[in-house]
């Protein structure tokens, strides 16, 4: 009963409000009429009747508000008032608001997109069950003697050999002899494996998995079913699981899949079922798209006996049973390694660590660049509540009138604070929901910063609960701050002084807002710097001549050797690809290269040279195998002795080709053509020497390189690369179509022109500098935006003023003056207090930079120039505005 | 002489006292407060309707629009049940407090 009437007041409030207020309106006047007919009858005069009346009753509009605010339902009926208001006022003001929002939608974008990736990074566990139960176990020792493969990057452990990786024999042992104290599964990952499926074949990067590694991790099927104990055995059918990426990719989430044939590097496998879609690997950054038994005969290494003892490439991690502490299992594992693996290292002993974000050494990479990123997305946040902080308390100021008559009207102190903080919370809203949705987009184009490929980082940065929250905080937060101050001071003011100083020259200078305005100079003078630092080394690097033209050609990769090709059919489809590209109208030429140019890729071999004393130590050098029309498609001159011919067969003396770093760091002084080095067992002749070229990175500086051909040193997989007579790209399409052609189970690469290539190498630094240009920018238009702001306000107040001074014989020179000189000393003291913190910020971007030191006096000079520019355009618009004031309308204003 | 002023929450108690004799406009509440009280107390309009709203909004009173004995439409009040109990609830607290006050005055 109780709660119904409850209800109706609160529903009445919200909908018959009009009614409510007609009625109490009604009621009231009925009292002063029965009030003046009481004073008529006692004989007052009318007039005097009804002024006696008003008296006694007082203020009807407080009485009425009063009145409203002992409904229960009144808070409800005033927040919807509150918010109706709030954004009635925000749309009256639509640059003011777009300002707002904007800013804080930015700001709280940026940090929400890079908390996202930190979140994923630093503080995600793998999306387990009980991920605090999972060890990662590494072993460490003081001498090593084994055939080590680094998996997922090595514990540092001071003093002392480590390594995460194990033998198929000690993941075994460990296995069996730990059993009671946890379960042990091991895994091996292998990149760029071929994988054919429904469509074309394509390059995949997979796991090599023990039959207990999904149930150790607690993993259950989307579909179908994982792989088990059963799938460890010999001669077990081959099974593979697939990731939801690749599911998506390749069957579009068809359920069919399951039983499907997929050709793995030309062996089959039967799809036993799908992963779920968070679960994306276990190593940070790498994400796998296929799983397979590690008992399998054909991957990753063929050629290499996987149960080779002294082969180490499994990387192990554990599932602690319930109540055994790491303690006890570090003992019984410790006996094992010391049983099975003293033969290999030397006092070894387990080391057991964290195992709920995998193994986590990776991480080291992303981790500079994830707090630069967090660095300056903290600044454009701050700058950005400064911002609204600057704008709420100008407005604050410019409002007195209006809220001097809302309380005039009877509205209380604690209303109108209410009032305003709820125009806050409503940019807030506004803002902090656009930021989010900034966010989803965002949070791509920050992964794929730190990768610094196209792909992006493998991270599904899911904006997850927490992620949220970081946003909502940081909005609220902003609210508070930038809110809380204006509103309490608005609500401090008497009544009758707001009245009295409309427009007036009463209302102070806004001194917080000088010191918001500064700060924001400061911070904008370290981004600026900062993104005149990124964009000084890219121009530096899109300058970089790498040796050969980069125009007009074209690079793919074929992959025959993982389809199965042998060394000479291998040959046989090189030079098919060479013929029918070269009956490809617009080809000029085409050569191959065992690695694209530019690519990024670096192989090195050991060799000695014999004939030179005392001779015999190793030297290292780069390693490219390429064909006879190489040197001439990509236009690298060879300076002395000759070129590959057709007829260097596997039969003919083996030659090669240096480049000019290979002789000025190895045959300084000599001839070199006619010299020999001995590579693997063979003696190969130096015939000629090429030019010195950046074929890996342009980057990084040029290597010494032997350069093999391909008919005397086989190559399974090979880039093409193709010089074209028009555009590249009107004939990639053609190029690829004749050469998938050639044949459908040879995978082909991405077709790219040398400049994507190159783009490709400086892909980082591109993103830096255009992101942080980009929040540079956006930084100094708001920070210019709160100048502008403050003159706007300091000269609105000063109208009265200017225009007694001009009436008495100022000249605009006497007016713009004084207010252009505070601008630039509120700029100076800005740039004053930016120097010393950018100076201390920049070092942190030196490995960043290219061509160019942190403490480059032209670009902070820049920066100050530019800044001190915008500044003063933002002062300047104001200030003319003050001279062309009209005197008498200017003192009309009081 | 001074205007005597309520004391808190006395308010509240005459108005339900009042009621307690049948349905009166908030005009006619003052009226009969102030003629009870031989003109001594005054009920100001300012003090009168919040307390009425708030005893509504409280469930104690219920209003009606019905004609005043001039013909005029007016908002009427009168008790509901939880308002019998309160103010005989409120009559007890307040019989205690004046007997008190008047052993204090008279003893001292």
């Amino acid at each position: 009963m109780k709660l119904v009437r409850k209800i109706r007041f609160w529903l009445g409030g919200l909908f018959s409000r009009g009614r409510f207020n007609a009625e109490m309106a009604d009621e009231m006047q009925h009292h002063l009429d029965l009030r003046i007919e009481k004073n008529l009858a006692a004989g007052m005069t009318p007039d005097e009747a009804r002024y006696s009346a008003l008296r006694t009753f007082g203020g009807a509009e407080q009485i009425k508000e009063e009145c409203r605010d002992e409904r229960s339902g009144a808070w409800l009926g005033q927040i919807s008032q509150d918010l109706r208001y709030g954004l009635r006022i925000l749309r009256k003001n639509p640059l003011f608001t777009t300002i707002a929002i904007l800013s804080l939608a930015l700001g709280i974008g940026a940090a929400t997109s890079v908390f996202s990736l930190v979140d994923a990074i630093l503080l995600g566990s793998l999306p387990v069950p009980n991920p605090q139960d999972l060890r990662v176990i590494c072993w460490s020792g003081s001498d090593t003697r084994m055939m080590y493969i680094t998996l997922t990057g090595d514990p540092v452990i001071p003093g002392r050999r480590a390594g995460g990786s194990f033998s198929k024999d000690v993941l075994l042992s460990l296995r069996k002899e730990c059993a009671a104290q946890a379960d042990i599964f091991g895994y091996s990952p292998f990149f760029g494996g071929t994988a054919r499926a429904r469509g074309l074949p394509v390059k995949v990067d997979g796991l090599l998995v023990s039959g207990n590694f999904f149930s150790g991790l607690g993993l259950q099927p989307l579909v179908g079913s994982l792989l088990g104990p059963e799938d460890e055995g010999e001669g077990s059918i081959p099974r593979v699981v697939i990731s939801y990426r690749w599911w998506k990719q390749q069957f579009a989430l068809d359920p069919g899949a399951i039983g499907q044939q997929v050709i793995l590097n030309g062996n089959n496998y039967t799809i036993a079922g799908v992963l779920p879609q968070r679960f994306s690997g276990v190593c940070p950054g790498d994400v796998p798209d296929l799983y397979v038994s590690m008992s399998d005969k054909s991957l990753p290494m063929p050629g290499l006996p996987k149960d080779l003892p002294a082969l180490w490439w499994i990387a192990v991690m554990g599932r602690m049973k319930p109540g055994v502490s790491t303690a006890q299992l570090q003992a019984v594992a410790d006996v094992t390694l010391a049983t099975q693996a003293d033969k290999f290292v030397t006092k070894p002993n387990v080391y057991i660590a964290d195992g709920r974000d995998g193994p986590v050494w990776k991480i080291g990479k992303y981790r500079n660049q994830l707090q630069l990123l967090m660095a300056v997305v903290g600044i454009v946040l701050v700058v950005a509540c400064l911002n609204i902080g600057g704008l709420l308390l100008a407005r604050g100021s410019a409002r007195h009138h209006e809220l001097s008559i809302r309380k005039a009207l009877g509205a209380s102190r604690q209303r109108i604070v209410r009032q305003l903080l709820t125009e806050s919370a409503l940019i807030s809203v506004f803002g902090g929901g656009l930021g989010i949705l900034a966010a989803l987009w965002g949070r791509s184009v920050v992964s794929r910063l730190l990768a610094g490929s196209p792909k992006g980082l493998n991270y599904d940065a899911a904006l997850d609960v927490r992620v949220l929250g970081f946003a909502l905080v940081v909005t609220l937060l902003t609210v508070l701050l930038a809110g809380l101050f204006p509103a309490l001071k608005a609500a401090k003011m008497h009544p009758q002084v707001g009245q009295s100083q409309r427009g007036g020259g009463g209302t102070p200078p806004l001194r917080a807002g000088q010191f918001l305005v500064a700060a924001q100079i400061a911070l904008s003078l370290v981004l600026v710097t900062g993104a005149g630092l990124y964009f000084r080394t890219l121009v530096n690097l899109v300058s970089i001549e790498p040796g050969f033209a980069m125009d007009h050609l074209l690079s793919f990769a074929v992959d025959p050797g993982d389809s199965g090709y042998q060394a000479s059919r291998t040959i046989a489809y090189f030079n098919e690809i060479q013929r029918v590209l070269s009956t490809v109208p617009g080809v000029k030429s085409v050569g191959l290269v065992s690695l694209p140019p530019l690519g990024s890729g670096l192989r090195t071999g050991r060799f000695t040279i014999p004939d030179r004393a005392p001779g015999g130590q190793d030297l290292t050098s780069a390693v490219l195998t390429v064909n006879e029309t190489f040197f001439g498609t990509i236009g690298i001159p060879i300076i002395a002795g000759r070129d590959f011919r057709a007829n260097d067969t596997d039969g003919a003396l083996k030659v090669i080709i240096v480049n000019e770093s290979f002789l000025r760091k190895f045959m300084v002084g000599v001839i070199p053509v006619g010299r020999t080095i001995k590579f693997g067992d063979t003696v190969w002749q130096i015939v000629g020497v090429c030019r010195d070229s950046k074929t890996f990175d342009i980057k990084k500086g040029i290597d010494p390189t032997i350069f093999f051909p391909v008919l005397q040193y086989p190559i399974g997989s090979a880039s093409i690369v193709v010089r074209t007579l028009v555009s590249p790209s009107s004939v990639s399409k053609e190029v690829l179509s004749v050469v998938t052609a050639v044949d459908r189970n040879v995978p082909v690469g991405d077709i790219s022109t040398e400049e994507q290539m190159r783009d490709r190498n400086i892909t980082p630094e591109r993103m830096l500098a255009s992101c942080c240009g980009l929040l540079a920018a956006f930084v100094m238009l708001l920070s210019s935006i709160g100048l502008f702001g403050l003159m706007a306000y300091d000269v609105t107040r000063r109208t009265s003023e200017f225009g007694i001074r001009m009436a008495l014989g100022a000249t605009p020179t006497h007016i713009i003056r004084p207010i252009l000189k505070r601008a630039i000393a509120l700029a100076s003291i800005g740039v004053a207090a930016g120097l010393p913190l950018t100076l201390v910020l920049i070092r942190l971007i030196r490995s960043n930079l290219y061509g160019v030191t942190p403490f480059d006096p032209e670009t902070i000079c820049v920066a100050v120039a530019l800044l001190l520019a915008v500044v003063l355009i933002a002062a300047w618009i104001p200030v003319r505005r003050a001279t062309k004031t009209d005197p008498m309308v200017a003192l009309r204003c009081e | 002489m001074a205007k005597p002023e309520l004391l808190s929450g006395t308010l509240d108690l005459l108005v339900l006292q009042v009621l307690n004799g049948g349905p009166l406009h908030g005009f006619a509440i003052a009226e009969r407060i102030h003629a009870l009280s031989q003109d001594v107390l005054i009920v100001e309009e300012g003090s009168l309707y919040p307390s009425l709203y708030r005893m509504e909004e409280k469930g104690w009173i219920e209003p009606e629009w019905g004609q005043s004995d001039k013909g005029r439409r007016a908002k009427f009040y009168s008790l509901t049940k939880e308002g019998r109990k309160q103010l005989t609830a409120e009559r007890q607290t307040w019989d205690r407090i004046a007997l008190a006050i008047g052993d204090v005055l008279k003893n001292a």
